[in-house]
């Protein structure tokens, strides 16, 4: 698989058509979900992908293996490119801020048993986070990226990183405590 | 970290989520390859503009150079112009309504141009100007025979040449007697404001000696 990488990014380099083709194959879907959890419209999801492929490929130069993996790094650019994308429109949607909850609100629960209805509210609550959190959680929770990743992904250090997960999290609990 | 990794209701609220994001478009990688084949002419373009671009701030840098070094040179009339002494009709007061002009442009910077440095900094400007003058000196006449001439001419048409000569490009077309501080303020002529100045004070003057007439007058009543 690295050594795949490897061959790939020396073939970008050289701007070889084919290996354009691949890497759009093979990470495409990935860099278009992550667009997709900050820019909500499709039009503008796919614009912004499109973005993403170019600044990448026109960019490949400047790619250290040793930094992240070409994964990593591609969802790096999808992340910043997405994001300023939305701050470069006027916002439209609101969303709740830790100052809006109660200071009643409970911590998250150490463990809580799974049920149907705390997966629903959880989902609903999901939608009410800021977009930059929303993925950060995505990225932990469904692509199962190490905390490095993230850090690498976000601009971030791990650490911070961590907390962010830990606030986000007693964050979404409260959301549905106080519904 | 492990708390928050066996978050089993996150971790599927997250996936059902993330299961309801719509697919990648098919057609979508195309459009990118075909937006990817692209910059083959697009730096050509961006380069035709930024041509261009320069193009016209060339242009525009010329522009302003000739303006202000249109600005800056004289013409050959200027000397001659400002070689003329308004004056006034001689009726009215003569140290306000005679003022004269300075013989020539040159003169207040005469001393600069006595300066080490002068000629390299403004070359431009004094070797025309001593063209002009060169000129000027070569068209006067010198010889025994044309003050000869001048003399045999009649007193009244001499009289007429230098009244003509005393009066300014606007008298002399307009008929007006522009040397009339008056004059000058009425039809706003761009006069020195020394005269202006001088013009003020005199009337001023002249209120103050009316007022004083009539005080005369009532105490002598």
């Amino acid at each position: 698989m690295e050594q795949d990488s490897t061959i790939l990014i020396s073939a970008l380099q050289q701007h070889q058509p084919a290996a354009c083709q691949r890497l759009l194959t093979d990470y495409g879907p990935m860099v278009f979900r992550m667009v997709q959890r900050i820019v909500s419209q499709r039009e503008d999801a796919e614009e912004v992908y499109q973005d993403v492929f170019v600044k990448a490929i026109r960019g490949i130069g400047g790619y250290n293996p040793q930094q992240a993996s070409l994964a990593t790094w591609l969802n790096r650019i999808a992340y910043h490119e997405s994001l300023n994308f939305v701050r470069g429109k006027k916002p439209t949607l609101l969303y709740i801020e830790e100052g809006n909850l109660g200071t009643d609100a409970m911590e998250a629960p150490d463990d809580v048993p799974q049920n149907e209805e705390t997966i629903r509210q959880l989902e609903q609550a999901l939608a009410k986070l800021p977009p930059h959190e929303q993925t950060i959680v995505s990225m932990f929770y469904y692509d199962n990226m190490s905390l490095a990743d993230i850090a690498f992904v976000t601009d971030s250090n791990p650490s911070t990183v961590g907390s962010q997960l830990s606030r986000i999290r007693k964050k979404l609990y409260r959301i549905i405590k106080t519904r | 970290m492990n708390e928050l990794r066996n978050d089993r209701n996150l971790h599927e609220a997250v996936s059902r989520r993330e299961q309801k994001l719509p697919p990648l478009p098919a057609d979508l990688n195309e459009r990118l390859m075909q937006r990817l084949k692209e910059p083959a002419t697009a730096p050509a373009a961006k380069q035709k503009r930024l041509w261009l671009y320069a193009a016209v701030a060339v242009a525009a840098s010329i522009a302003l150079l000739i303006v202000f070094n249109f600005r800056q040179e004289q013409t050959p009339q200027e000397p001659l112009v400002a070689q003329q002494t308004y004056q006034g009709d001689g009726s009215s007061d003569t140290s306000i309504t005679k003022v004269k002009e300075p013989a020539s442009v040159d003169a207040p910077t005469k001393t600069k141009t006595d300066a080490p440095g002068y000629q390299k900094n403004r070359p431009h400007d004094t070797k025309k100007q001593r063209k002009v003058v060169m000129k000027l000196v070569e068209l006067i006449p010198t010889s025994e025979t044309a003050s000869a001439n001048v003399k045999t001419l009649p007193a009244s048409l001499i009289d007429k040449v230098k009244a003509y000569d005393q009066q300014s490009d606007l008298s002399r077309t307009t008929g007006i007697d522009d040397t009339d501080p008056l004059v000058a303020r009425t039809i706003d002529i761009d006069e020195d404001p020394l005269v202006a100045m001088a013009a003020q004070v005199e009337s001023i003057r002249q209120r103050g000696q009316r007022l004083q007439q009539e005080i005369d007058k009532r105490i002598d009543n």
